[in-house]
């Protein structure tokens, strides 16, 4: 019997972010006891979870394909803020779902286009569709919240089976079949050889912009669906959803074991990262009582992330000097 | 369309066409905010115009270098905060007010440092460090203030906000001086013009002699100082430092710079002619926004969208001219 | 005591040994030319003393003392300057500027004295006797103006050791001839000048002496009164041929089945009219410069076609793309595997089925990891991979050899009809390259058509059925493979005779 899929199989460093969780786990429950692991706690790390675990597998496809997406949080609340305004004006709900949905996939291309048709750079492009998305939700919205959604929209991110969020559902169950598309299909499996080096997938005959434009628009799909459990689960739809979580999206993504320089990633680790960086928070949190921590911290896991990454690359490529 | 007449030929390729078309639209926007409104060419109107922008202004000029450099320095709106939070609890702390601004400009150089020190050793792509120190110093603003404003500054200091030597404020003479010193020395001094060089072709400079990492030192440090100075002038304009001064100052910074033709993507192209251009331009824009009662969020979506057009303008320019070259050479 | 007295210099790349035990000494006041081959070691030997390279081993001495160059700067110091191949202008920057980069003539502020500046930019040309107005931003010059830039910024600084690696191939007969009198006139002046060329006229027009290299091998040097370019040839070409090749074709009466009629990309190369037949291998050799590799590119749609058409099974092709040349069935090994061919970080089975990953899908877009491991098992067992179990390994963990054999299965698993190598057994050791020569063969008996594109004169002689040879762009000659010698091809490929 070959080997397993290394791209998603749990691998060394999945094992070691395992570790390192349940480490933390441990110790945080050792010295703040009941405080940890209460289920009050432990529901409110995992509350969050489910947006940013959509967010950074988005952000994982657009990693390994060599790039990156600043937009995501923007995508986020303005595809948010599309639904919940259609749905105020009592559009269907199921309309409303697909009309935002396919919104979110446009903004997604858009960055695809830009960055493989005209050649601009990722972050720019990103950097600019963001800002360009997050101003769009304040414009109409005029900085007032959206309210008056129906309860059957609220239940989708507010309901429970078998106890369990159907936030948590939902995220996860996308992140597991991406995950396990991500290598046993061929329209994924380019992305790695897209990002891994661009020009030799070019001269092997892989199409790379429309498989650029793909994981763009994927990554674009994944952040409407993270807005929609959002706003259904706040019961609103607000223009500040979202801000600044494109940072932890790429630090989990890059913890998990994307690479910057593309062609790598694994979805296990990503999910993985999701969870650590929400520990951290929570850990500072418990530890100092202000939330304001948490960008900085987000800040500076990404930082170390990155370095990490960067020092592993520079080790492997002086490895295959022959 | 195909010019046979050597002569205008000649003054055709002379012209530097960005600047004149962007120097038209200038001119055009000024002219129409005029006929819109009795209110535009007053004094009252132009000091706003210009205070609205000035500290984006003076973070241009630094933003101008890097980005010839090759790089992009997005921590500016971390930095700008961080230090109007520093100098602020400086002067509290009964530090003399010109010693604090002092440090606080020196915090903003270190921050600066710490960049490149971070892309140099780890070799990170400037545009990555400097969104994570933004993003540290943010959250650092924030957890350190508590997310409440700082003020209660002395009453001499609450004067220099009122100081205005001919009438213009510390800021705007911060900025004339700033801006002639880097027309002059971008165009004269060595070390300015080796940035020029590094950006072109990093190896191309070393293998000439020159210590690439050392010009890049500089103008990562360089706009580090500016923004610690636009933190330091943004405390004595609100009389207060927050966490929340210099939001979104990075995008209509580089977008200022990008409008002015320093290229994004290929280093050692740029001015800051162009720069101080783009900046006027962007000031007028946002003036025109203040005018006419457009809300705020406006501003974002129009930011963003200049920031694309401007970096697709010049990547068309610059394959059309790429393709003539081409041809006259075959 | 000579000026620059070269001892035992070896380099290796990896398990690939570029330089063996160079020796040589080098005098003050004259000109000495290095000639060889592609990949006879001339450039490495020159970018070790210009200190980008470290040497394995073996010492370089200056005028009778050993140094130790570790980077360009130190070679500056030492008195060395290289103009390179590859030029290191600046082209947003004016001539002045490139010529005397970080070292302008400044004021107390810093500030450039433009006056002076241009003022001794305009000396330095003087010197070569060209004027090029020096607050010209060198971007608007063309190619052979910027390799004299690149050339007075070298002259410009004090060097006792000047390297030239190439310096005419855009220059005009003017221009080249005003490069001559300033060398004459350096020689003169004591400089040592290392004159690198694959040009015979020039060398012996300018040579005090030839030394020649082959296969990173010190063969000899020629003084003035013994430069003669047939024993030059010779020199470059005599090795015994102790590699056993695979017969050639039964018959060479296959079918055209691609054909280029007047072929041209501005600039690269011109009016290449060739035919391929099915169940031949044609070799393509030339020097450097010769346009083989740009005209591959062109005839696999990775380049633009400035004029003339390619046939393919007799229907003109418009390709646009590598993706579209594949699907009709065209494939290109390229030159560079590392930076072009496979991809570094992955595994050996995700390289082989890279260029054909339709063949181990199912409809539904899904792959099929059973297939995908046949298939890699197939090339691991028909080309002699190893080690046998290596699907899984990073492609980085393999030897040289064995990495260009996974890039072979690449292609092969592509199922072409016509497969284009470039350099196909560059860096592979000589079991691997032997196994590679006897596939290509077993693919040409089975009704492949074969263009192999080589630098190696023995891999061309000993494969091929015809021998096409090109010379700075253009098709020279296509020859019949009976009783070719490599100094017939060699002299070919010089174009002796032929203007440029």
């Amino acid at each position: 019997m070959k080997n397993k899929n290394k791209h998603y199989a749990v691998n060394g460093r999945s094992i070691t972010l395992l570790i390192i969780i349940a480490v933390i786990f441990v110790a945080m429950s050792l010295i703040k006891g009941e405080l940890f692991y209460s289920s009050n706690n432990i529901s409110t790390i995992f509350a969050n979870l489910s947006y940013d675990l959509l967010l950074a597998c988005g952000m994982t496809f657009v990693l390994i394909l060599g790039g990156i997406d600043l937009s995501v949080g923007s995508v986020l609340a303005f595809t948010g803020i599309i639904v919940t305004m259609l749905l105020r004006g009592g559009m269907n709900v199921i309309l409303a779902l697909i009309i935002a949905l396919l919104t979110g996939l446009a903004c997604g291309c858009l960055n695809g286009v830009l960055i493989s048709k005209f050649n601009i750079a990722p972050f720019i492009a990103t950097l600019a569709t963001m800002s360009i998305l997050r101003g769009l939700s304040y414009v109409l919205t005029s900085g007032f919240f959206i309210v008056g959604l129906p309860d059957s929209y609220v239940s989708i991110a507010r309901g429970y089976i078998f106890g369990i969020s159907n936030k948590i559902i939902i995220s996860l169950s996308i992140m597991i079949i991406l995950g396990l598309l991500s290598t046993r299909h061929k329209a994924f499996k380019q992305m790695f050889f897209v990002g891994g080096n661009s020009d030799t997938a070019y001269f092997s005959g892989i199409a790379s912009a429309k498989t650029k434009i793909l994981g763009y628009g994927i990554c674009g799909l994944l952040a409407t669906v993270s807005g929609i459990l959002m706003t259904s689960n706040f019961g609103m739809g607000q223009a500040s959803f979202g801000t600044g979580f494109e940072m932890r999206a790429i630090a989990a993504s890059v913890i998990g074991g994307a690479s910057m320089a593309g062609g790598e990633g694994n979805f296990i680790g990503t999910a993985l990262g999701v969870i650590l960086v929400a520990l951290v928070n929570n850990v500072f949190i418990m530890f100092n009582g202000s939330p304001n921590w948490s960008t900085a911290i987000s800040g500076i896991m990404l930082l170390v992330a990155v370095a990490l990454d960067l020092l592993r690359t520079k080790y492997k490529s002086k490895k295959g000097r022959k | 369309m195909k010019i046979k007449n050597p002569t205008i030929k000649k003054i055709l390729n002379k012209i530097n066409w960005h600047y004149l078309v962007l120097s038209v639209f200038i001119l055009v926007i000024f002219i129409a905010m005029s006929v819109q409104s009795k209110h535009f060419m007053t004094l009252a109107n132009m000091e706003i115009l210009i205070n609205n922008f000035i500290m984006e202004a003076i973070m241009a000029l630094g933003m101008t270098m890097v980005i010839i450099s090759g790089g992009s320095d997005i921590s500016i709106s971390g930095i700008l905060p961080f230090t109007a939070i520093t100098f602020a609890y400086m002067m509290l702390g009964n530090v003399p007010v010109a010693l604090a601004a002092v440090a606080a400009i020196i915090v903003g150089g270190l921050i600066g440092l710490i960049n490149n020190e971070l892309r140099r050793l780890l070799n990170i792509h400037p545009m990555i460090v400097t969104m994570a120190t933004q993003l540290t110093l943010k959250g650092l603003n924030l957890a350190i203030t508590g997310g409440s404003v700082v003020a209660g500054f002395s009453e001499d200091f609450q004067k220099i906000g009122g100081f205005k030597p001919l009438g213009l404020s510390l800021a705007i003479w911060a900025y004339i001086v700033l801006a002639v010193f880097y027309v002059l020395f971008s165009r004269n001094n060595r070390l300015f013009l080796n940035v020029y060089f590094v950006g072109g072709n990093k190896d191309a400079a070393t293998l000439s002699g020159m210590n690439a990492e050392r010009v890049l030192r500089f103008v990562y440090v360089a706009s580090g100082l500016l923004a610690g100075l636009a933190g330091v002038l943004s405390t004595t304009v609100y009389n207060s430092a927050s966490y929340s001064f210099g939001q979104n100052v990075e995008m209509k910074v580089i977008t200022a710079v990008a409008i002015g033709g320093t290229s994004m993507t290929h280093g050692g192209e740029g001015s800051i002619c162009g720069t101080l251009l783009g900046t006027l331009f962007m000031a007028l824009i946002y003036n025109a926004f203040v005018m006419s009662g457009i809300s705020t969020y406006y501003q974002d979506v129009f930011t963003g969208s200049m920031l694309v057009v401007a970096v697709l303008l010049s990547e068309g320019v610059r394959a059309i001219k790429a393709k003539s070259a081409l041809q006259a050479e075959a | 005591m000579s000026l620059l007295e070269l001892k035992n210099i070896s380099k290796s790349f990896g398990d690939n040994k570029v330089l063996t035990d160079i020796s040589l000494s080098l005098e003050e006041g004259e000109i000495h030319s290095i000639i060889g081959e592609n990949g006879a070691g001339k450039s490495t030997l020159m970018k070790i003393i210009g200190g980008i390279y470290t040497s394995d081993g073996g010492e370089i001495l200056i005028n009778g003392s050993q140094v130790h160059l570790h980077n360009p700067i130190e070679a500056y110091k030492a008195g060395i300057g290289i103009v390179h191949q590859e030029l290191s202008v600046a082209d947003n920057m004016t001539v002045a500027q490139n010529v005397f980069v970080n070292r302008e003539p400044v004021n107390f502020l810093g500030f450039v004295d433009w006056k002076k500046l241009n003022a001794n930019t305009e000396k330095e040309f003087k010197k070569i006797g060209i004027y090029i107005k020096p607050d010209m931003l060198v971007h608007n010059l063309s190619v052979g103006m910027q390799q004299i830039v690149e050339i007075v910024k070298v002259l410009s600084q004090e060097v006792k050791i000047l390297i030239l690696d190439e310096p005419t191939s855009a220059l005009s007969d003017k221009e080249t001839q005003n490069l001559f009198e300033l060398l004459f006139k350096l020689r003169a002046q004591g400089t040592l000048i290392i004159f690198i060329s694959h040009k015979l006229n020039e060398i012996s027009q300018i040579s005090d002496r030839v030394s020649v290299l082959r296969d990173g091998k010190y063969i000899g040097t020629l003084n003035k009164e013994e430069i003669d370019e047939n024993r030059i040839i010779s020199m470059m070409v005599g090795r015994e041929l102790d590699n056993l090749y695979p017969h050639k074709a039964k018959s060479r009466n296959g079918q055209v089945v691609l054909k280029t009629e007047h072929l041209s990309r501005n600039g690269k190369f011109d009016d290449v009219s060739i035919e391929f037949k099915a169940g031949e291998i044609t070799g393509i050799f030339g020097l450097v410069g010769a346009g083989r590799t740009e005209f591959a590119w062109s005839v696999f749609g990775a380049d633009r076609i400035d004029g003339g058409k390619v046939f393919y099974e007799g229907n003109e092709l418009n390709l646009k793309s590598p993706t579209q040349a594949i699907k009709n069935g065209i494939a290109y090994l390229t030159e560079d595997r590392k930076r072009l061919g496979l991809f570094l970080g992955m595994d050996v089975k995700d390289n082989a089925i890279a260029s054909n990953v339709d063949a181990v899908t199912n409809k539904m877009g899904i792959l099929d990891n059973s297939k995908i491991y046949k298939i890699t098992q197939k090339y691991i067992d028909s080309l002699e991979i190893h080690p046998n179990n290596c699907e899984d390994s990073k492609i980085y963990n393999l030897s040289g050899g064995n990495q260009q054999k996974v890039l072979l299965s690449k292609w092969l698993a592509a199922n072409p009809r016509v497969l284009i190598v470039d350099e196909p057994t560059r860096g592979v050791d000589v079991g691997a390259k032997s196994k590679i020569h006897n596939i290509l063969r077993q693919l040409a008996d089975s009704g492949m058509t074969i263009v192999m594109i080589s630098s190696e004169l023995p891999e061309i002689l000993g494969l091929s059925d015809r021998v096409a040879v090109m010379c700075e762009g253009k098709l020279i000659d296509v020859m019949e493979n009976d009783n070719l010698t490599e100094e017939y091809v060699l002299t070919k490929a010089f174009n002796k005779g032929g203007a440029k």
